[in-house]
């Protein structure tokens, strides 16, 4: 094995490591030869052993550093969680505080709600069972009064508009409120 | 050597050849050798981690029309240093009084 078999088979078994690091092993190692001389190569080579036993080297190292570094950074994580709950605490705080403002409004806010949530339950059924009337007559009239049936079946359908409209804004407001208390 | 070096001492071994004066791969490669004999194939890795620590700064100088890569300490590494004489000195007394049979 000569020098430049050597260090294309050490940069091949670095192919891991990223550019950089990998490109300041294979410097140091062609600096090593160059300071060697020609004359001293295959004693470099038997001294730095094989391509393999020097990655492996070089590899376990940077692997080290690289646990280290994981670590460190594992810590600030944990260390911003910590923050968090500090946060979360001092919101407890004041919730417990504005209570005497923050409860009636969430009562008035849940009436609303509550207002609303009736209003979807009788509205939809009631609008469903004029539809469902409109569908009836708009049968029974097609064949006898062609034109009124056609006014009928316009109505019918700006029902059936309204219908799924207000189902869809049902929906987006529920999915709405379960997001916030999910975040929460 | 009957005893071994480990990976401390060696880096211990390279920061004291540093604060005499600043010094290439090869060179220090060869110094380290020839004083402690070890089987140790490379010191890259020595290097590498006493760099990532801030104990060593690099910078290059051309010579015979290419670069030369030479190793300086910098003051976190010579406090280093400090610390790692004061805790071979300890060590040493301790494995010292074992061998002497003096009391612990």
């Amino acid at each position: 094995m000569n020098r430049q078999s050597f260090m294309q088979k050490l940069e091949s078994l670095l192919k891991k490591m990223p550019d950089e690091h990998r490109q300041e092993a294979i410097d140091f190692y062609n600096e090593y030869f160059d300071e060697a001389g020609t004359e001293n190569e295959a004693k470099v080579i038997e001294e730095l052993k094989s391509p393999e036993h020097l990655a492996a080297k070089i590899l376990a190292e940077y692997a080290q550093k690289q646990l280290i570094t994981n670590k460190a950074s594992e810590n600030k994580k944990s260390k911003r969680k910590a923050s968090g709950r500090i946060s979360a605490f001092w919101f407890g705080v004041l919730a417990v505080l504005s209570a005497p403002i923050t409860l009636p409004l969430a009562i008035a806010l849940l009436s609303i709600l509550f207002g609303l949530a009736i209003v979807v339950l009788v509205l939809v059924p009631t609008m469903a069972i004029v539809a469902f009337a409109l569908l009836i007559a708009f049968v029974f009239s097609i064949f006898v009064l062609p034109i009124q049936a056609l006014y009928i079946l316009a109505w019918l359908i700006i029902l059936v508009g309204f219908i799924k409209l207000l189902l869809a804004l049902t929906k987006a407001g529920l999915d709405k409120i379960f997001i916030r208390i999910k975040s929460l | 050597m009957l005893f071994s070096i480990n990976s401390k001492l060696l880096e211990a071994c390279v920061l004291a050849l540093l604060l005499d004066a600043d010094s290439y791969g090869y060179k220090l490669t060869q110094d380290v050798k020839a004083m402690t004999n070890i089987s140790e194939s490379t010191l890259y890795p020595v290097l590498r981690r006493l760099q990532n620590e801030g104990f060593l700064e690099t910078y290059d100088l051309p010579i015979d029309g290419r670069n030369r890569k030479y190793y300086s300490i910098t003051p976190a590494g010579v406090e280093q240093q400090k610390l790692n004489v004061q805790s071979w000195k300890k060590y040493k007394s301790l494995i010292d009084k074992i061998f002497t049979g003096d009391k612990l």
